[in-house]
């Protein structure tokens, strides 16, 4: 599943710091989300949309491999 | 309940400095067997049972420190990571008691039932790898 998370980050001038900060988890985590090695729930995903003030479909898309 | 409540209702596990006093208990009981048998200090063959669980009691302690503290910072993907662990831990265990008499006929030595503190501490010792791997890899 891809993310926009750097992207939208890179916008607003935050560091992943800043982001786990507002939303509760370790930068690791949002480390790990943005390499697309852990796919986050779907409170942390609505959190995310909510810090960066779009939608959850905007900010992750499913790739064909999720669909396997 | 909340997600972020769940997390934080981690009651299950030690506050992170218990990680410390696991360790020392480790060192403690691998210290404790160097001196029992390089100092000379006569341990009747009697008692020799009873210092052996000492032994383990006090290694499985600490190992079970360990394992079951918090993180600095414990979220989802931490809670997420300790339960594949388990996981891991659970399947390799399974294998280990099934496996482990073949390795001791292969190697010619007396096949011995295992105890219940060999079992214990490798299955804290998997978790504790299988659990800093996965961290590491995430």
């Amino acid at each position: 599943m891809k993310n926009i998370i750097k992207v939208e980050r890179a916008k607003q001038n935050m560091t992943q710091q800043d982001l786990a900060e507002k939303i509760g988890v370790s930068r690791q985590t949002i480390n790990s989300i943005e390499s697309q090695k852990y796919i986050p729930s779907t409170v942390l995903s609505l959190k995310i949309a909510k810090v960066f003030n779009i939608k959850v479909e905007e900010l992750f898309e499913l790739e064909e491999d999720d669909f396997l | 309940m909340k997600q972020s409540q769940a997390i934080s209702n981690t009651a299950a596990f030690f506050p992170n400095y218990f990680k410390k006093i696991g360790l020392g208990l480790v060192i403690l009981a691998i210290a404790l067997v160097i001196s029992a048998k390089f100092i000379a200090f006569e341990i009747v063959e009697e008692q020799k049972d009873f210092y052996k669980i000492i032994f383990f009691n006090v290694l499985i302690l600490g190992l079970f420190f360990v394992a079951w503290a918090r993180d600095k910072f414990e979220d989802e993907m931490t809670m997420q990571i300790r339960m594949k662990a388990i996981g891991f831990t659970f399947m390799t265990s399974v294998f280990y008691i099934i496996f482990r008499p073949l390795v001791d006929l292969i190697l010619k030595e007396p096949v011995a039932q295992m105890s219940a503190h060999e079992l214990m501490m490798f299955m804290l010792f998997m978790y504790i790898i299988f659990y800093k791997l996965q961290k590491r890899s995430a």
